[in-house]
């Protein structure tokens, strides 16, 4: 059924090796690169798409509506309110005295195109189509990518820190420590994190901060387990056992030796935690219970695909952004594995 | 040495149940909007089901709205009018015994509600189950015989990050494209079809199958990774084992040798995950795969209680998740050191 040849069994011979893992890296490299400048243009998601111009010269004066809110009877109307650029009238007035510069996308996250009946395929005005609320889908992704990557950053560092003390704490002392350890992580494990966030939103509108901070307070003990495992087995090697005797304190062994071997061991698995708490964050807005209804969010984006089946680029652009994004995380992952690989070895080799 | 752990790890289940059972309880009554304002709103006709979830409207009802006299009566029909200790300690003896109480709102025992929707569940998770081994083990193989190659970590490419994409994601995905959004192929919701009864035992029977594809498809490509990756490398790691040079130093083919020798012996570790796999197919990404495709089963029941506050469904859900994740896990441990008596559980001494 199978055809084996006795090539394919044998270990791949070292070049063989050394070029896939080349190109595993090369790879990473531009996962990473893709990865750094979706971000970076999601951070100036304000300049590429909003219902703002960035720049205004109205009777040789310049204006800059992104930055400062200015009242309409600045440009000729009537009403003391702020100025809506998407008036005709008032795009009228500013093209009669001067010019707009706009940016790429005339709409922001929460604008809403009255034009069209909504949800609206993609148009050349709309390049992703409107969503079931009339407003831009393509400005919601970008400015949906920023909450949910810079989101999922907080996250992720919050518990590599937590996970690292506690890991370290665990794995070290051992015993009775040790023990209680693993109880309170099992309990932990088991506290349904959806409920607590449940409360939270029912008792305070969940903000960015209080919501990352309740997912990472409820996500670290998995990654406390992998370090533990860690400093077990890096506390049994020789040179940190001498340093024990020659009577190096406890604190000063934790952070010179544990600490940066516990960090590498980390560091591979650091990549699913940051797609762990990007799924969690748009499990909670897709429930309902994430970030205050508005907001630019991927979980909302799919939901509104999974409710509006007869207008399937909502929930495929969903979909296809955080494949993407999972996928250039993924990638980035299997090259800092490869780059560990040599360290991994030999810690083998000794332990 | 051995028995010693384990009785200590069996020992320890019980308070470790007893403190979940605790903090749910309590996590529950703190939960705002009990189940006294839910009854209320149900009476004022508001909707709190898991279909206005996606209506974006609050379900939680205004409290300054709450007559009363209303509320003081049902408080008492609920049992609300004790103290908090008092249904505190009424629950934990109950619970001891097995009795889960009974829904506030349709009277039903939990237990039974739980057996009533246990068939949809256990379709998935079992299907689920199935599939993934029958995919995974083969797979597997076939990964570890092309070792390094270029089937290999393209294959391994796209299982991470099938792993790494939120199931439901997956779910939803397959919703759009197949069932109503791009093809109509499946069917959008449900186990069965509303002429279910009608169909001849076969028609019954496809019908099934039909509906469960999708749900399945999305929680096979989710959970296909670790297992995949895990009999891949037990493989190789026999594979250099000396005994299959052995075998074919005695004229043994190598394929045969493989499916002889090596298999069977990475297969034991494969076996030990199932507990540990078992549970994470019914617990983990059951819930939103059941509320994306409409299937009416005990996460979705879950679910719907809590949006409802209906706690003694809610807790009995937990209760039983719980019991089953602990005893998993034990049997999970157990199995890993029959199969490997080299694993070693106990503390390591520094």
């Amino acid at each position: 059924m199978m055809d084996i040849s006795q090539d394919d069994v044998n270990l791949p011979d070292n070049s063989k090796k050394n070029s896939r893992r080349l190109s595993t890296l090369k790879r990473g490299k531009y996962a990473a690169i893709i990865f750094l400048i979706l971000f970076f243009v999601s951070l100036f998601a304000e300049l590429i798409a909003n219902d703002k111009p960035l720049l205004i010269s109205y009777k040789g004066e310049l204006f800059f509506p992104i930055l400062v809110s200015y009242p309409e009877t600045q440009f000729g109307g009537d009403f003391d309110s702020e100025a809506d650029y998407t008036d005709p009238f008032l795009s009228e007035q500013i093209a009669k005295q001067g010019w707009a510069l706009w940016p790429f996308v005339h709409y922001s996250y929460s604008t809403i195109n009255y034009e069209l009946s909504y949800p609206s395929p993609p148009t050349s005005e709309n390049w992703l189509g409107l969503d079931d609320q009339g407003r831009d889908v393509f400005a919601r992704l970008l400015y949906g990518i920023r909450i949910s990557l810079g989101f999922s950053f907080f996250i992720t560092v919050n518990i590599a820190l937590l996970a690292l003390v506690a890991g370290t704490l665990q794995g070290y002392f051992g015993g009775v420590v040790d023990l209680f350890g693993q109880r309170v992580s099992e309990i932990w494990g088991s506290v349904p994190v959806m409920f607590v966030v449940m409360i939270v939103s029912s008792l305070i509108q969940p903000s960015f901060f209080t919501l990352s901070m309740i997912l990472a307070l409820f996500g670290w003990h998995y990654l406390a387990q992998l370090v533990r495992a860690e400093v077990l087995r890096t506390r049994q090697l020789e040179y940190i056992q001498s340093a024990l005797i020659v009577g190096v304190p406890d604190w000063r062994v934790i952070w010179r030796h544990i600490m940066p071997n516990a960090l590498i061991a980390t560091l591979s698995s650091l990549p699913f935690v940051f797609s762990g708490a990007l799924g969690s964050l748009i499990t909670l807005d897709f429930l309902g219970f994430g970030l205050p209804v508005g907001y630019p969010s991927l979980g909302e984006l799919i939901s509104q695909g999974k409710n509006n089946l007869h207008a399937p680029w909502l929930g495929l652009t969903g979909c296809g952004a955080i494949l993407l994004i999972v996928t250039l995380v993924v990638l980035m992952s299997e090259a800092i594995q490869e780059w560990l690989s040599p360290y991994k070895d030999k810690d083998h080799a000794e332990g | 040495m051995l028995n010693f752990y384990f009785i200590r790890r069996l020992l320890l289940v019980f308070p470790t149940l007893f403190i979940i059972i605790s903090l749910n309880f309590f996590l529950l009554q703190w939960l705002p909007g009990g189940p006294v304002e839910a009854a209320f709103a149900k009476q004022q006709g508001i909707d709190s089901s898991a279909n206005a979830l996606f209506d974006e409207t609050d379900q939680i009802t205004n409290g300054q709205l709450i007559d009363d006299q209303l509320r003081d009566k049902i408080a008492r029909e609920y049992g609300f009018d004790k103290p908090i200790w008092q249904r505190y300690t009424e629950t934990l003896s109950r619970y001891l015994s097995f009795e889960l109480g009974s829904s506030y709102f349709s009277k039903r025992p939990v237990t039974e509600l739980i057996f009533s929707k246990l068939p949809v569940s256990l379709s998935l998770g079992f299907w689920t189950l199935f599939l993934t081994y029958l995919i995974a083990i083969p797979l597997g193989v076939m990964k570890a015989n092309k070792q390094g190659g270029m089937f290999d970590s393209t294959s391994s490419l796209l299982l991470f990050i099938a792993y790494a994409v939120p199931t439901f994601i997956i779910a939803i995905m397959l919703l759009i494209l197949f069932a109503g959004g791009v093809f109509s192929w499946f069917p959008l919701r449900g186990l069965v079809s509303a002429n279910h009864a009608d169909l001849s035992v076969t028609g019954q029977i496809l019908d099934y199958f039909w509906h469960l594809c999708l749900p399945v498809a999305a929680c096979v490509a989710s959970g296909l990774a670790s297992l995949t990756v895990l009999t891949r490398n037990s493989i190789i790691d026999q594979m250099a084992q000396p005994y299959l040079d052995t075998a074919i130093c005695m004229g043994e083919s190598r394929t045969s040798a493989i499916f002889n020798h090596v298999l069977p012996n990475s297969i034991l570790v494969i076996v030990a995950r199932l507990p540990s796999d078992l549970l994470s197919i019914f617990i983990g990404g059951t819930l939103l795969v059941e509320i994306v495709f409409s299937l009416d089963g005990v996460a979705l029941l879950g679910f719907e209680a809590l949006l409802e506050r209906d706690y003694p469904v809610v807790l009995g859900i937990l209760y039983c998740y719980s019991l089953l994740g602990l005893v998993l896990n034990l049997v999970g441990d157990l199995i890993y050191r029959w199969v490997d008596p080299r694993v070693d559980f106990s503390e390591v001494n520094g």
